[in-house]
């Protein structure tokens, strides 16, 4: 059974924040940007160079930002399948903000984007699957919110920095997380996607197997941090 | 006194944070990024341009990291550590100001080793030497601590304002990432590192921040003061927005004082930050005059004390064009002042515009062939615009766009560093686009006080404890240069070096001394035991020569970005021997003279046309480039060189000729 409400309860105040900022991204994109062209930009912008690092850091909590991490080690559900099951939620709220907000993008522009927009959709999913796989394992492998974010910072700065860069091979392709955003047109385009979901569900299988180890999970800092 | 809770605090939060995981993570990351900087570092730039860079670069990449540890260890006193700060008799700011402490402490201690580790690396590169590795550490933390201040402040409010990390990542990496993708500009915040101050700064190897110093000040200390009004301002918002914790400040008064203060000292920092953009920005133009008089006669005598420039200057000139004048138009630089001003013995009006000053005095007219007496006493510091020495940028990835509307720099004097060529706008004289020569006399006198080592093509008429007169008759372009220089003897010649220079510099210098002699003995009068000097001139972008002195520009992007990029092989000998001819014959023969006119392209934004339709009509956008490199919108009065196929051909034989002194490439044409 899948527990929703519970999920949802928890997290609710960080998951607000993506349909939030799909409004207040619509409300940028729209009164300022008139060019097709112009509008296909700043919603790749949204999609895959915002969305993703965020929904990358609410993964990172998505365990260790639990406020009663202790009840979960007592419950008779194991600790894997809550992370999975807010892994899917999390997953579902990212895909109905981004999808809500491309739809009525799509629609105020009279159907002109540049980019299918099936391409634009796709290419932020994927962006935002491999940013939450990364940002939930690391997290768990440090055992620490700020760890995990600061990689997932890490490879969206190392993703932007070096997109250009990462043009010059064709393996670069293929593992360049920003791909429709720098070069929608590439041949080598849904090998990306395919790539980047394999890779991040070896992640997320990785992340999976380190919740077996339920004793790593007992919260420690009001231990170390009494001021 | 400083409360000893604050000092517990600031120790316990410090203690807290270095045991943060993420802490220890921002140090690896911050590691990797100034390795990263420093392996893509210009081996063509000298160590100032690199450490521009790399400031630049870390400063941007860094804030979003540090983001992430402030927000997280500010906002854990939200979590279950609340609770028991809660039930303390502590104070908040105490606790605010402790935390502060603790966060710049350590962010300081990674910046000081973090910059260490790049100077080190860069003396691997051979960028710089090691004996100057601490001066460079030095000028990188000066540029680099201030903002990491800001940034620390800027989270930490922010933070301690919206209370949730994730929410106070968002907005800054938010706001970071658009700036970065062009998205938020065309402004260049002032709140970000992608200031344009910090993205055009040009750093001089022997001025060292020089002529940036009047934008680098205001805005550095704006930077550090503007953090501390918001984090006080916090010390009231932060109880309000949590009525729970009952924490209201104790010392109201005391903090509100504190308060104003720092907010009028933002303020005066904000105010003499814009004030120096808008005087690093061109005066709009005035286009009248332009070769209509011809110098007869012209004596200038003045001195610098420091970095204070007085001249006395008289000129008489003829009114050569077909109209009369009722008023005189002179180049001036805009730093200087005139203190007195006569036309014909009749005390004048003296009117700045843009970059000349307009005569007038009653009952002026001036009908063509007809001269006038004029007496000026001025003082002050010229100073020289960004527009002429500091590289244009864009926020795109394709680096710089063309310069337009740029004129050479002949004149610059600081504290430290003194360059004067003849025709700079240092020295008052009407706007022509011939060389600053009278056609009868031209005369000047300088006494300098200063003992730094100083070279000049004039005669030296007396020298003292005190000061040092020169004097020139008719002049070279190249007058005198004087700053903190190595000197290095090559026998007879010396090769003057700035400290900060790059080692292509030596090998520059030493090849125009061989170049120049070669050109000696062909083509001057044999003297005996002659000796030639090479200087490296500070701002200068073009090769200067003033009898047996060569001023050359330092090594650095701007060589590189005009095109020299091979400095040490033959290509650059080459390249270098033509410099030195063009500039060495436009010394000795006056020649047709370069064109001065309005023609350019704005640098902030760039024009796209469509093809005509069938009526002839195209549809053009004009971009904006980005705010990030001010400009006057009306354009700017240039000098385009117009040099004769004569002179080109001269030239283009003589670079071959003496190129073949010293070495054996006949592959010249």
């Amino acid at each position: 059974m899948f527990l929703w409400l519970p999920h949802l309860r928890i997290y609710w105040r960080n998951l607000l924040l993506l349909p939030a900022l799909a409004i207040f991204g619509g409300m940028i994109i729209y009164p300022n940007y008139a060019a097709p062209d112009d509008v296909s930009f700043m919603l790749l912008v949204f999609g895959e160079i915002l969305l993703p690092p965020l929904a990358g850091w609410i993964a990172t909590g998505l365990l260790l930002g639990d406020p009663c991490r202790e009840l979960l080690l007592v419950t008779p559900r194991p600790i894997w399948r809550i992370v999975v099951e807010r892994l899917i939620m999390l997953m579902l709220v990212v895909t109905v903000s981004w999808g809500a907000l491309l739809f009525v993008m799509w629609q105020l522009v009279n159907y002109t984007l540049v980019i299918p927009p099936t391409q634009l959709f796709w290419g932020g999913q994927v962006s935002v699957l491999i940013f939450i796989s990364i940002g939930l394992w690391s997290a768990l492998r440090f055992r620490n919110v700020v760890g995990g974010s600061i990689i997932v910072a890490a490879l969206w700065a190392t993703g932007l920095i070096f997109r250009q860069s990462l043009l010059v091979h064709p393996i670069g392709h293929l593992i360049h997380p920003f791909l429709t955003f720098q070069a929608h047109e590439s041949p080598l385009w849904l090998m990306n996607c395919i790539m980047l979901c394999l890779i991040a569900l070896v992640f997320i299988f990785l992340a999976v197997r380190l919740t077996f180890h339920e004793e790593c999970w007992l919260p420690f800092e009001s231990n170390e941090e009494i001021v | 006194m400083i409360p000893r809770s604050l000092l517990v605090i600031t120790q316990t939060e410090l203690r807290l944070l270095t045991r943060q995981i993420g802490f220890k993570l921002y140090i690896a990351l911050v590691s990797i990024l100034a390795i990263v900087i420093v392996l893509n570092t210009d081996p063509h730039s000298n160590s100032l341009d690199s450490l521009v860079w790399a400031v630049n670069n870390l400063a941007f990449f860094q804030f979003p990291l540090i983001t992430f540890v402030v927000a997280y260890h500010v906002t854990k006193n939200n979590r279950q550590v609340g609770e028991w700060l809660w039930v303390t008799p502590l104070e908040l700011p105490l606790l605010i100001l402790g935390q502060w402490l603790a966060l710049v402490i350590g962010f300081a201690m990674v910046t000081v080793i973090i910059l260490m580790v790049a100077c080190f690396l860069w003396v691997f590169q051979g960028i710089a030497s090691f004996n100057l590795l601490l001066s460079l550490w030095f000028y990188g933390l000066l540029l680099l601590l201030p903002i990491t201040f800001a940034e620390i402040g800027i989270a930490l409010t922010v933070s301690l304002w919206v209370r949730r990390a994730l929410l106070a990542v968002l907005i800054i990496s938010g706001v970071v990432t658009l700036l970065w993708l062009g998205v938020l500009m065309p402004t260049a915040t002032l709140l970000t590192p992608l200031n344009y101050t910090l993205l055009t700064l040009r750093l001089d190897p022997i001025a060292i921040f020089g002529a940036e110093t009047h934008l680098l000040v205001p805005l550095l200390s704006f930077y550090m003061l503007f953090p501390l009004s918001f984090l006080i301002l916090s010390f009231w918002i932060v109880p309000w927005l949590d009525q729970r914790t009952q924490w209201k400040p104790n010392h109201k008064f005391p903090l509100g004082v504190f308060f104003l203060i720092t907010v009028l000292a933002t303020s005066l920092a904000f105010g003499c930050y814009f004030d120096s953009v808008q005087h690093s920005i061109v005066p709009p133009p005035v286009n009248e005059q332009i070769d209509d008089w011809a110098v007869i006669t012209a004596f200038f005598s003045g001195s610098i004390t420091k970095s204070v420039l007085e001249i006395t200057g008289q000129l008489s000139i003829l009114n050569q064009s077909q109209h009369t004048h009722s008023s005189i138009i002179l180049s001036f630089n805009p730093g200087l002042e005139i203190v007195y001003a006569t036309i014909n013995k009749q005390p004048a009006k003296v009117a700045q515009e843009g970059e000349s000053i307009r005569l007038t005095a009653s009952g002026l007219q001036v009908n063509p062939e007809e001269g006038v007496e004029i007496e000026l006493i001025y003082t002050g510091t010229p100073y020289i615009l960004r527009e002429d020495y500091a590289l244009v940028r864009n926020i795109d990835f394709d680096g710089y766009n063309p310069t337009s509307f740029r004129q050479p720099i002949r004149g610059y004097i600081d504290s430290q560093t003194i360059f004067l060529a003849r025709d700079g706008d240092w020295l008052v004289w009407p706007r022509v686009s011939f060389p600053h020569l009278a056609s009868e006399t031209t005369e000047l006198q300088l006494t300098i006080y200063r003992d730094l080592p100083t070279i000049s093509s004039g005669t030296m008429l007396n020298s003292d404890s005190r000061g040092t007169t020169y004097q020139w008759l008719n002049p070279s372009q190249l007058l005198l240069v004087s700053g903190p220089y190595n000197i290095h003897q090559e026998a007879n010649d010396t090769i003057w070096i700035a400290p900060l220079t790059h080692s292509y510099d030596a090998v520059r210098g030493s090849n125009a001394l061989i170049l120049r002699r070669a050109l000696a003995g062909w083509l001057e009068e044999q003297r005996p035991e002659p000796s030639y000097a090479a200087v490296i001139l500070p701002y200068a972008l073009e090769v200067v020569t003033g009898g047996s002195i060569i001023g050359l520009p330092a090594t650095g992007p701007e060589l590189t970005h005009q095109g020299s990029t091979h400095q040490s092989d033959e290509w650059g000998i080459r390249e270098l021997a033509a410099t030195i001819s063009t500039a060495w014959l436009k010394d000795v023969i006056s020649w047709e003279g370069n064109t001065l006119n309005f023609d350019g392209q704005l640098r902030s934004s760039t024009t796209i046309c469509g093809p005509p339709d069938e009526n002839g009509h195209q549809e053009c956008i004009t971009y904006n480039l980005g705010s990030i490199n001010p400009q006057s919108p009306e354009g700017r009065l240039t000098e385009s060189t117009n040099n004769s196929m004569l002179l080109n051909s001269l030239s283009i034989m003589l670079a071959r000729q003496i190129t073949l002194q010293i070495t054996d490439d006949k592959s010249f044409f």
